[in-house]
């Protein structure tokens, strides 16, 4: 797999950009974690039962399959979806999607910082039961200190590695929220403009170089060697990094199980000045404190306009603004537009133009009218996630916070 | 042969058919703004966006590929409605109809938009000129692409920046036609539905 991607990134931005790299706080994992527990009994216990015979590709596949894990980029979809859609094409490529491009989440910084065995075991996993030999790990250019780690556990594992090529690669080199978007990333691999694709072809029909390619989040994978030694995990069950951060006592990346009360997993960070909490990252939306009361997963969740999405939650305290928050990530979404297509390159334009002015000017009917519409043309037409996800924070914060309009 | 649904009436349609092309041999007129016959479909600009039973969101006509047992709607109110906002973005981004080309008015008469409810500032006006044999006029480009898949081959044009800041360039870093791979074909200024690219004398 030759990688060759300066252009692929330099073209989102104009000649002499003060753009850097996503910038990363001090982050820490709190409470009790699978994955600590895992890496201090030695780890690669799944890959080694692999190796020694003890099970078969086969069995693993069907065990991985019936776990219920889903996707935990974002999409939460199960796993099993992705990868029986691309069995049949018989995948040539696994890339694994590090970017983590999602403001304010570090959960797969986290792994890939603490745990570069487990993450790398799950990619071998993978590409096992997959019959995958060439997988690549894009790293988010800022997490570039997990690197040496990561690739020293392939160096000294040589044998359960055997037969596999798996390449670290780096991100842009800038932060660009679109290039985590998976086929952004494909482009981005070949060299190109690392804009979304049109789908179809899905990247598991025609992905990396037009090859059959699955690609998976970091987190999505390091849960796979903990769902083969500890089923019990996933029984009935589903655990969750979530990145909590902001007005809270103390910040940092929980592991929690989906459909757990939402309070106490914020109390777990001590958020005791809680007005209201972003769910489900810059593409969720604003919650005031007093609809906090429920349950955390997609069911509970969507009645709310909001879902688990990367599993970042932000917590404001009461000197915050809920209007400036919202204007500030649809902003947000104006600026990282590719560009691409029609609905979103001008849609997020006139959302972000819409969220500016509604602090000094009351809504009239027309308005509300309008920007519905705008915000249902984005949902339904844009190319990708990025697109579709933009009115989100607008139309949650209208629902919750604003005010009924006039005329 | 697939059969079919359109508009609810029964079509038959050869496997790899787009339902743009089967639409058009039914009589059925889906407008288009981006697409153009022979040039790779790249599917920006959504005008062509059509209902499709069991799918959450419209899908482009112009690349979506016929599939058996499909039934689709052309001119269900949510597709006109997409389809009018749509023209309104191009409309607003250029600060009214008047700066673009007769073909796009043409396309926003047949729709009934003669103006957008907003105005967005066009940022980007900075002219490409100097030697080149191509003028590239960013207030005027509505961004189809078409320039881009005329030029498949050569890969001269590609796009830079990001949303409003959004233009095309000529080589990796807006070099001089003539230190890119440009063979001065003119097949970029002849797709060019906006006159945002001609020839320069
Ligand atoms: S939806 Fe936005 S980010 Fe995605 S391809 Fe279209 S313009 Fe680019
Ligand atoms: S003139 Fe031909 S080669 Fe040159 S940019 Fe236009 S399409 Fe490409
Ligand atoms: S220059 Fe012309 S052909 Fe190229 S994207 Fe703009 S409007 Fe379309
Ligand atoms: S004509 Fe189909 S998307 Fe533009």
């Amino acid at each position: 797999m030759p990688f060759n991607q300066p252009y692929g990134v330099r073209s989102f931005y104009a000649p002499g950009h003060d753009q850097g790299p996503k910038a990363v706080p001090a982050i820490v994992g709190r409470g009790p974690s699978s994955f600590a527990a895992y890496a201090a009994a030695g780890g690669f216990r799944a890959l080694q039962r692999l190796q020694n015979g003890e099970t078969t590709p086969v069995a693993v596949l069907k065990q991985i399959l019936a776990s219920g894990l889903r996707g935990c980029g974002g999409s939460h979809l199960p796993l099993v979806k992705k990868w029986e859609a691309a069995i049949p094409h018989k995948p040539r490529y696994l890339v694994v999607n590090g970017m983590e491009g999602e403001p304010d989440t570090f959960k797969d910084y986290l792994l890939l910082r603490d745990y570069p065995q487990i993450v790398l075991e799950g990619i071998a996993l993978a590409c096992r039961v997959l019959h995958i030999r060439e997988a690549c790990l894009v790293l988010n250019s800022a997490y570039g200190e997990c690197r040496a780690a990561l690739q020293a556990v392939l160096n000294e594992n040589a044998a359960l590695f055997d037969g596999l090529d798996i390449q670290l690669v780096d991100g842009p080199e800038v932060d660009l929220y679109v290039a985590g978007e998976e086929s952004a990333l494909l482009n981005y691999l070949e060299g190109q403009r690392a804009e979304p694709r049109l789908k179809p072809p899905f990247p598991h029909e025609q992905g990396l170089w037009g090859k059959p390619t699955i690609i998976n989040n970091v987190e999505t994978l390091s849960w796979l060697p903990l769902l083969l030694v500890r089923p019990e995990l996933f029984a009935g069950r589903h655990p969750k990094l979530v990145t909590l951060l902001g007005d809270v006592a103390e910040p940092g990346i929980y592991e929690i199980t989906l459909g757990e009360p939402l309070p106490e997993i914020l109390q777990r960070a001590r958020a005791d000045d809680l007005s209201f909490v972003e769910i489900g990252g810059i593409s969720g939306g604003l919650i005031p404190a007093t609809l906090t009361n429920v349950d955390y997963d997609d069911e509970a969740l969507a009645p709310l306009g909001v879902q688990v999405g990367s599993g970042t939650l932000r917590v404001f305290n009461t000197s915050r603004d809920p209007l400036a928050e919202m204007a500030a990530a649809i902003a947000f979404f104006k600026t990282e537009s590719c560009g691409r297509c029609t609905p979103c390159r001008v849609g997020t334009q006139e959302l972000a133009k819409f969220a500016a002015a509604l602090r000094d000017t009351p809504l009239s009917n027309t308005d509300l009218n309008w920007v519905h519409s705008v915000a249902h043309t984005l949902q339904q037409t844009s190319t990708c996630g990025l697109g579709r996800a933009a009115p989100a924070p607008l139309l949650t914060w209208l629902h919750h916070f604003g005010k009924k309009p006039h005329d | 042969m697939i059969s079919l649904k359109i508009n609810k009436q029964l079509v038959q349609a050869k496997p790899g058919q787009t339902l743009l092309q089967v639409a058009t041999k039914q009589g059925i007129e889906i407008p288009t703004l981006c697409h153009l016959p022979g040039l790779e479909a790249r599917s920006v600009c959504r005008i062509c966006s059509v209902e499709v039973k069991g799918q959450s969101r419209l899908l482009p006509a112009c690349s979506t590929v016929v599939e058996p047992n499909m039934e689709v709607e052309t001119h269900s109110q949510k597709t006109l409605h997409a389809r009018q906002v749509l023209l309104e973005f191009i409309i607003a981004e250029h600060g009214g109809l008047a700066t673009l080309s007769p073909q796009v008015r043409a396309y926003a008469q047949t729709l009934g938009v003669t103006e957008a409810r907003f105005y967005l500032q066009q940022s980007n006006t900075a002219v490409r000129n100097g030697s080149d044999y191509i003028r590239y006029q960013p207030d005027k480009c509505i961004h189809c692409d078409r320039c881009i898949s005329a030029c498949r081959d050569q890969r001269v044009i590609n796009r830079a920046n990001r949303g409003a800041a959004i233009r095309l360039t000529f080589g990796a870093n807006d070099t001089p036609l003539a230190q890119t791979n440009c063979s001065s074909c003119g097949d970029c200024v002849a797709v060019c539905p906006s006159g945002a690219l001609s020839e320069q004398g």
